[in-house]
């Protein structure tokens, strides 16, 4: 009688191809691989630029299915903001046709960061969507949001403007440093030095350091004062917040990782605290230590954090 | 159905995760990347005719039935993912079910004195692997090594149906100590 010599793991796995599998040994199979795939995390050491391997992937996809790219569409948009500044400032300008390969830059529950070619430098906070070309040719450099929250750094460089587009709003900025936030329904850019302009389809505003530009769909563009510019100090790597009101710490929580909370009342919002955000700790570790400090309990539901006491 | 734009946003929201996985069981870039580059095309191919309720579940099951064929046809270094395995297998124990365990049992290579050996894996189940070291006087590790090397030594009968025993396995277990785990 022949015999072979095999692993447990090929036996199951041979067994579950043949449909041959008791449940039991079916469960084993799957609640291995469902643990696996729970710790599985991104390891830059091992597995290298995350913006480079999802670039490829995506490129391949697209390669192999023609798949009608959404950014081009955001592209149209951008031309034509841009057509739109030039003809109001009456420059020419050519736009270049071989557009060069774009990244696509994903965070998940942790910030990341990257520098483009023009030494341009961003920063994205978690779950934020973020593409950028592998190199700028052309008269302007053209970059998009399309989800979650970026602090942007741009390289002064006047004669190449740098824009942004995302769904609702494109920024157009010389040189200068600002913070982009983008809701479901709410985008805001807060400019923290240098000026920026920001344009929807039918508006155009103007912002100087410390203002901010908040577009909705019901209210349109609306400039207003920034009253508290710590909190677009988020992107840094350590953060030190010195009695602070919960209210402002959440909101630079959630800059810095894509969430929300919502408070059970309103007087939680004013308990000040003193706190020290080191880079790379993981949410729950803050909230946790908001838990220490203050007894209150923050249960996260997803991108949601409910605090009550 | 699905759209250009969702599928870009379903592309963006769960590529990450699925390859770390595949990365974490073949530590192979290139068969990583083939898997989710696949899963994504698929998906894409049928758009149209899918009602997916869980979306993540949907491309994690689909991964998973890629890596484990990839394993199947033994396009990686298999013993990454089978000592993953035998680390899962053994911290486990005591959540199986003696049904999976007296299957096992069968598969393992027979042993000296069969009744002794039926005791065994409904013993690990039953005391745990601390107790059990303790009382063959081993450490853990021993153990632990035990049952990871008689996993990797499943005898089956080569065509299909796993057959008839034949002797090895937990064998150094009991050699250590042949008078034990008899209650």
């Amino acid at each position: 009688m022949a015999k072979k010599i095999t692993h447990y793991l090929d036996y199951l796995t041979d067994r579950n191809n043949e449909s041959s599998i008791s449940s039991a040994e079916k469960k084993l199979l799957d609640d291995f691989m469902q643990q696996e795939y729970n710790g599985s995390k991104w390891n830059t050491r091992e597995m290298g630029s995350k913006a480079d391997i999802s670039a490829h992937i995506y490129e391949n996809i697209k390669k192999d299915n023609l798949i009608k790219s959404t950014f081009k569409r955001y592209y149209k948009y951008a031309i034509a903001a841009v057509l739109a500044a030039i003809l109001g400032l009456g420059i020419l300008f050519k736009s270049s046709h071989n557009q060069p390969k774009e990244l696509l830059m994903t965070t998940a529950s942790v910030t990341d960061s990257v520098k483009l070619t023009d030494g341009t430098l961003v920063y994205l906070a978690a779950h934020s969507t973020f593409k950028y070309p592998e190199h700028f040719n052309g008269k302007i450099r053209s970059v998009e949001l399309l989800k979650g929250n970026a602090f942007f750094k741009v390289a002064k460089d006047p004669s190449h403007p740098f824009i942004i587009t995302s769904p609702q709003i494109k920024t157009k900025i010389l040189g200068t440093s600002f913070h982009i936030s983008l809701d479901h329904n709410k985008s805001t850019v807060t400019v923290v030095t240098g000026h920026v302009s920001v344009y929807t389809k039918k508006q155009k505003t103007f912002l100087r350091p410390n203002e901010y530009a908040v577009f909705t769909s019901a209210d349109g563009l609306k400039k207003q004062r920034a009253d508290d510019m710590s909190l677009y100090s988020w992107y840094k790597k350590d953060i030190e917040l010195n009695q602070v009101t919960l209210d402002k710490v959440f909101t630079l929580l959630g800059f810095k990782y894509g969430v929300y909370f919502t408070a059970e009342n309103e007087r939680i919002l004013n308990t000040k605290i003193t706190l020290y955000i080191k880079n790379g700790l993981p949410l729950q570790n803050i909230l946790d230590q908001i838990n220490y400090i203050t007894h209150l309990k923050l249960r996260p539901y997803g991108e949601r954090i409910n605090v009550s006491n | 159905m699905i759209t250009s734009k969702t599928f870009e946003s379903i592309y963006t929201q769960h590529w990450e995760k699925l390859y770390a996985f595949c990365f974490r069981m073949t530590r192979d870039e290139h068969i990583s990347q083939n898997i989710v580059q696949d899963i994504f095309t698929n998906l894409w191919e049928r758009r149209t005719e899918l009602q997916i309720l869980s979306t993540e579940h949907f491309l994690f099951r689909a991964a998973k039935n890629q890596v484990l064929k990839e394993y199947r046809n033994k396009r990686f270094d298999t013993s990454i993912i089978e000592e993953k395995f035998e680390d899962y297998f053994i911290d486990h124990i005591p959540t199986f079910e003696t049904e999976l365990l007296d299957k096992l049992y069968t598969l393992l290579e027979n042993l000296p004195e069969k009744r002794k050996e039926i005791l065994v894996m409904s013993k690990i189940k039953e005391m745990g692997i601390e107790q059990i070291a303790a009382e063959l006087n081993l450490s853990k590790q021993t153990v632990k090594n035990q049952i990871s090397s008689a996993l990797k030594q499943l005898r089956i009968q080569a065509a299909e149906t796993p057959g008839l025993i034949i002797p090895l396995g937990l064998y150094v277990l009991f050699h250590v100590n042949n008078i034990l785990i008899i209650s």
